[in-house]
C-alpha cells in the first residue's frame, strides 16, 4: 500500500530518503523507449481520431471521476471502430492502470505512442504510469518528450520537475515548477510540488508561501495541510500551524488522505506538552501505519512522559522491530528511548545496554556542507 | 571582623567607584513594593563598543575555500587581572591562513584594561599576550593560589598558559607546565574550549581541554559551491579525546587524561562546563560535542571520570540524536539545588535545555520550556545563565549566527544573526523578550564567543560578544535598577583561592531560596567573571548565605545585604 503523507522529521531525515531515493535514481541509464517506439513502423493517420473528440472527452471524464464501467463503455466501441486512433488507446492505457492492470496499460501506451507520435498528451500520461511503477529513467524521457511538444505543459512540467528533486538537482527542479506555476498560477499541484521542493531545501518560508496557495485552490487536500503545518512549526508559528493541522484533519479523506496527519499532529502536541490531545492522534496514527517505525517511536516517547513506562517499552520494542529504510527514525534513537525507558523502569543493566547499542551505531551523513 | 566589615574594606580596598551605582540602585529599591518577592523588570542593554575603546575585531583570516578552522574561533575572557576590583576583557583570534601564525597585529589576541570609567584600555602588548598561531578559546582562573588570574589559550596550532606576574605582565609557561595540547604521541590537537577545575579537591585547580577534530590542510575538503563556499561538516573528519591535566602544585601538570578515563572517549568537542551535578562533592565534566553525542564525565571521587552522557539523558537531542553542541552552561536554572545544563546548537537542532531530576538523571525541558520553538531557527554559540534583571530568576543569553559565511547565498539562512535575551518567567518557561530588549540586541553579526559579568560593579550582568569581522559588542545592561543584587567573590584558603566549585545557596529576605556555583568556563570557548552574581528582587537582605567549599567545609553568614560586592575567604 502506498501511504500519502509527510512523517515529520528533524535533522534532515527527511532530506536522507529523498537523497536515498536519488541515489537509486542515480544509477538509471538511458531508457531507451522512444527509440523502441520509433522502431515500430505503425504510425496512424493524421486524422485517426477525427470527430473524436467529445467521445474521449466523456470517457477521460468518467475516468477522472473513477467511472471505470463508464469509460470502459465508450472506449471499447470507439476502439473497435477506430483501431487507427492513438488517443483512444492512450485513454484505455490510463483506464487499465487505474484498474492496475500493469501490463496492458504499457502495451496500450506503446501502440498509442505509435499511432500517435506527436501527441504530448500520450507521453505525458505514459511518463505518469511510468513514474508511478517506479520506472523513473522511462518516466523522465517520455515526461521530456512530451515537453519537447509541447513546451507550455503545466502537468508535464510539475511531473519533471518532481523527477528533477528526486535526481538531486533542485534548482533545475525549481525552475521546472516555478514555470508550471507561472502557465498555471491555479494548478494546486504545481504550487504543492514546489512547496515539497522547498521544504526539502528546508526553504520554510518559501514553503509556507506556496502550500498556502494550493491550500487555497484546493481546499480539501489534507496532505498540504500537513506540510503547510509543519513548516509553520519550522518558523515557530505554533499558533498558526495548530490551526491548520486541525483543518487538514478535517478534510482528511477520499483519494488524498494523508496517513501521516494525525502522526504530524499528535507530534506538535507533544512538543506543546498538550498529552492527552496528543495521545488521541498518536494513537490513531499508530492505527493508521502500524507497519511504520516514527509513529511507535513517537507514543512510547509520549509515554515516557505520561509516565507510563511499561507502555512506553512496549511501543519502543515495536519500533526496534520495524525497519525503516529511509532513515525517518533511526536505530539511534530508538536504542537511545530504549536506554531512557529502562532506567525509568529501573532494568539498569538493560539501559546499560542500549545505552551502549545507541553509541555505537550508525549515522548517516546528512550533508557535507553547513547551509 | 565582621562580614560587613569585610566587604567595606574590599571596597575601599579597591578604590571602588561603584559605591555611586550601588546608591542610586538602592534609593531606587525604595520605591519596589515590598510586598513582591521579586519584580519584574525589563532587559535592557546598550552596546558601548564605540565609548569604551573596545576596537577589536575577530579575524579569522578567512580564505574563499573556507577552511573548517576560520568558523570556529572567538573565544571571550571577563577577568579582573589587575585585581583593581574591575572586570578587564579579553579575546582570542585567528591567524594568517594557511601558515597559522600571528604575522600581523590584526591577528593579535587583545587585552583591554578596565579604566573604571566605562572606558578601555589596549594593554596587549605590555602584558604580553598577543598569542601565537590560531587561537579559540580561553580559560581564566588563578591556578597557582597566587592571588593573580591566569590564562589559558586554546588553539588550533598552540595552545598557551600565561602566568600573571601580578604587575601587569603575563609569562608564557606552557612548555614548564606541560600543558601544551598535545596527545600522548607529541601531536597537537586542535583545541577548542577548556575550563579550570580542582577535580581531586587538592586545592588545586586542574585544567580540562576539549578537542574537536582531527583536522590539517592536507585533510582539508572543500564544500559547498565555488564561489560561495561552506563550511565542511564535521561528520567528515574524525574526531579526537579531550585531555585533563592534573595540577601538581609546582607550577606543572601532569597530563592524566588516560589515568581518568577520559582519553578513551573520543569527540568532537567545542565546549566545557562543570559543576557538581550529583552533589557528591566531586565536580563533574560536560562536554557539548559537535554532530556527535555529548559528554558527561561523572567525576569518581576524584580518581577517575566515568562517561554517562547517554545514561543520563543529556547526550542527544529531544529526538534522540546528536546536535551540533556549540556552548554550554551549567547551572541551577530552577533553583532546585540541582545543576542543568542549556546547550547552544545550530539551525533546526533547538538549544536543549536538560533539567537536572536527580539521581544521576536529566529531563529534556527544551519545548516544555518554550525554549523549542523559540530557538529552532537560531544557531547558537556562546550561551550563559544570568539573572539580567534581578528578579531571582537566571534568564539566558545566547550568542547566535550561522556557522557559514555564505549561508546566505543559498537562501535558507543567514550568516549574520541578532543575538537572543529570554527571560525566566519563574515557572519553568523562558520568554524570548530580544525584540524589546533594545537596539543592541537586534543588531546581527557573525557572533561567536561571549564573556558575562558584572563591567561596571552596578549590580547588573554585561556581556561582551565577539563577532566575526566585526567590532565586538560591549552590551552594558541598562534595565531597571530597582531591583536587588548581590556579588559574592570567594576567597578558598583550603580550597582553591578562586573557590571554583563552591556551592552557593541563598536565602533571601522573603524566603526566595537560589543556588549557584563558582565557575569560570562558560559559553562557547570563554570565560566568565568568577564572581557569582544573584539578583534578589525586591530584598534588600539576604537571610542566609550558605557556601559548601570544595574543601568540604561548610560556611553560613547570615543577615547581609544586598547591593554589595561580598568578599567572603574560606574559613
Amino acid at each position: 500500500m502506498i501511504l500519502w503523507g509527510t512523517p515529520a522529521t528533524t535533522g534532515g531525515l527527511a532530506r536522507r530518503a529523498t537523497f536515498g531515493l536519488a541515489l537509486a535514481l542515480l544509477s538509471w541509464t538511458h531508457s531507451g523507449v522512444l527509440e523502441s517506439v520509433a522502431d515500430r513502423d505503425q504510425k496512424g493517420k493524421p486524422d485517426a481520431c477525427f470527430g473524436l473528440e467529445k467521445q474521449l472527452r466523456s470517457a477521460e471524464q468518467a475516468l477522472t471521476r473513477g467511472d471505470v464501467d463508464q469509460a470502459d463503455r465508450l472506449l471499447l466501441p470507439l476502439q473497435s471502430s477506430r483501431p487507427e486512433c492513438g488517443q483512444i488507446l492512450a485513454v484505455l492505457a490510463r483506464l487499465r492502470a487505474s484498474q492496475k492492470n500493469v501490463n496492458e496499460a504499457k502495451q496500450l501506451f506503446l501502440r498509442a505512442i505509435a499511432l500517435s507520435p506527436d501527441d504530448p498528451d500520450t507521453y505525458f500520461y505514459f511518463s505518469q504510469f511510468s513514474f508511478d511503477q517506479g520506472v523513473y529513467l522511462q518516466a523522465y524521457d517520455l515526461v521530456a518528450k512530451a515537453l519537447s511538444l509541447k513546451s507550455e505543459y503545466p502537468e508535464a512540467l510539475i511531473l519533471k520537475g518532481q523527477m528533477l528533486a528526486m535526481r538531486g538537482e533542485p534548482v533545475a527542479a525549481r525552475k521546472s515548477l516555478e514555470e508550471a506555476c507561472r502557465i498555471a498560477p491555479n494548478n494546486a499541484e504545481a504550487h504543492f510540488q514546489l512547496g515539497i521542493l522547498f521544504d526539502n531545501s528546508k526553504l520554510n518560508r518559501e514553503a509556507v508561501e506556496q502550500f498556502r496557495i494550493s491550500v487555497a485552490l484546493r481546499p480539501l487536500d489534507p496532505r498540504a495541510y500537513d506540510y503547510l503545518g509543519l513548516n509553520l512549526e519550522a518558523l515557530g508559528e505554533t499558533q498558526e500551524a495548530a490551526t491548520i493541522y486541525k483543518r487538514g484533519l478535517v478534510v482528511n479523506k477520499g483519494p488524498l488522505f494523508d496517513y501521516f496527519l494525525d502522526y504530524n499532529y499528535g507530534r506538535f502536541l507533544l512538543k506543546e506538552r498538550k498529552l492527552q490531545e496528543s495521545k488521541v492522534h498518536l494513537d490513531r496514527a499508530v492505527s493508521l501505519a502500524p507497519h511504520t517505525r516514527a509513529v511507535y517511536y513517537e507514543r512510547s516517547k509520549l509515554n515516557v512522559i505520561l509516565g507510563d513506562y511499561q507502555q512506553a517499552r512496549r511501543d519502543a520494542q515495536q519500533a526496534s522491530k520495524l525497519q525503516d529504510p529511509t532513515g525517518f527514525v533511526l536505530d539511534l534513537q530508538v536504542y537511545y528511548l530504549l536506554s531512557t525507558i529502562y532506567s525509568h523502569l529501573g532494568e539498569h543493566e538493560l539501559a546499560r545496554q542500549y545505552a551502549e547499542l545507541s553509541k555505537t551505531a550508525r549515522i548517516p551523513i546528512q550533508d557535507r556542507a553547513r547551509n | 571582623m565582621t562580614l560587613a566589615q569585610m566587604h567595606r574594606r574590599h571596597f575601599l580596598e579597591l578604590g571602588f567607584k561603584g559605591l555611586a551605582a550601588i546608591g542610586a540602585a538602592s534609593a531606587c529599591a525604595r520605591k519596589a513594593s515590598p510586598a513582591s518577592s521579586f519584580l519584574a523588570r525589563q532587559i535592557r542593554f546598550e552596546d558601548r563598543q564605540k565609548t569604551s575603546c573596545v576596537n577589536f575585531v575577530l579575524n579569522n583570516g578567512t580564505t574563499p575555500d573556507k577552511p573548517l578552522i576560520d568558523s570556529t574561533l572567538g573565544g571571550v575572557a571577563l577577568l579582573d587581572f589587575d585585581n583593581d576590583g574591575f572586570l578587564d576583557i579579553f579575546f582570542t583570534n585567528g591567524a594568517r591562513i594557511p601558515t597559522l601564525e600571528k604575522d600581523d597585529p590584526v591577528f593579535y589576541n587583545r587585552l583591554y584594561k578596565n579604566n573604571r570609567d566605562g572606558t578601555f584600555t589596549d594593554v596587549t602588548e605590555r602584558a604580553g599576550l598577543q598569542g601565537e598561531g590560531y587561537s579559540m578559546g580561553v580559560a581564566a582562573a588563578d591556578f597557582d593560589n597566587d592571588g593573580w588570574t591566569d590564562l589559558y589559550v586554546t588553539g588550533v596550532n598552540r595552545n598557551i598558559l600565561y602566568r600573571n606576574n601580578g604587575d601587569g605582565t603575563f609569562t608564557d609557561v606552557t612548555e614548564h607546565a606541560a600543558v601544551s595540547g598535545v596527545d600522548e604521541n607529541g601531536r597537537k590537537l586542535w583545541s577548542v574550549g577548556a575550563a579550570w577545575l580542582d577535580y581531586n579537591n587538592d586545592g588545586l585547580l586542574d585544567l580540562f581541554v576539549t578537542n574537536y577534530l582531527d583536522w590539517s590542510f592536507g585533510t582539508s575538503k572543500v564544500c559547498g559551491d565555488e564561489g560561495k563556499r561552506l563550511s565542511c561538516s564535521p561528520s567528515l573528519y574524525s574526531g579526537l579525546t579531550n585531555l585533563l591535566y592534573r595540577n601538581n602544585g609546582d607550577g606543572t601538570f601532569t597530563d592524566v587524561s588516560r589515568l581518568t578515563g577520559i582519553a578513551e572517549h573520543i569527540g568532537k568537542g567545542m565546549s566545557v562546563a562543570v559543576a557538581d551535578f550529583d552533589d557528591d562533592g566531586f565536580m563533574d565534566i560536560f562536554v557539548a560535542n559537535d554532530q556527535a553525542r555529548n559528554f558527561l564525565f561523572k567525576n569518581v571521587e576524584g580518581r577517575r571520570f566515568t562517561e554517562i552522557g547517554v545514561e543520563a539523558g543529556v547526550a542527544y537531542s529531544d529526538d534522540g540524536l546528536p546536535l551540533s553542541g556549540m556552548g554550554v552552561d551549567f547551572r541551577d536554572l530552577n533553583d532546585d539545588g540541582r545543576p542543568d545544563l542549556i546547550v547552544t546548537a545550530l539551525g533546526g537542532e533547538t538549544f536543549p535545555l536538560y533539567l537536572n531530576s536527580g539521581h544521576g538523571l536529566f529531563e529534556s525541558a527544551t519545548y516544555p520550556s518554550g525554549l523549542g520553538f523559540q530557538t529552532l531557527r537560531m544557531s547558537g554559540w556562546g550561551v550563559g545563565a544570568y539573572d539580567f534583571d534581578n528578579d531571582g530568576h537566571k534568564d539566558l543569553f545566547t550568542a547566535n549566527s550561522h556557522v557559514s559565511e555564505n549561508a546566505d547565498l543559498y537562501g535558507r539562512d543567514h550568516y549574520r544573526q541578532s543575538n537572543a535575551l529570554f527571560r525566566n518567567l519563574g515557572n519553568g518557561r523562558f520568554k524570548n523578550v530580544t525584540s524589546q530588549a533594545g537596539s543592541a540586541l537586534q543588531s546581527a553579526a557573525a557572533h561567536r564567543g561571549c564573556a558575562f559579568g558584572d563591567l561596571n560593579n552596578d549590580g547588573r550582568i554585561d556581556v561582551i560578544v565577539s563577532a566575526i569581522g566585526e567590532p565586538a559588542k560591549v552590551l552594558h545592561n541598562v534595565g531597571s535598577p530597582e531591583n536587588h543584587w548581590i556579588l559574592i567573590q570567594l576567597q578558598g584558603i583550603k580550597s582553591n583561592r578562586d573557590g571554583i566549585g563552591a556551592k552557593i545557596k541563598i536565602t533571601s529576605e522573603s524566603g526566595q531560596v537560589q543556588h549557584n556555583h563558582v565557575a569560570t568556563a562558560v559559553g562557547y570557548a570563554s570565560a566568565s567573571d568568577k564572581r557569582v552574581h544573584f539578583g534578589l528582587g525586591a530584598a534588600r537582605r539576604i537571610r542566609e548565605i550558605e557556601i559548601r567549599w570544595p574543601s568540604g567545609h561548610t560556611q553560613t553568614l547570615r543577615d547581609i545585604a544586598a547591593d554589595q560586592i561580598l568578599l567572603v575567604k574560606e574559613k
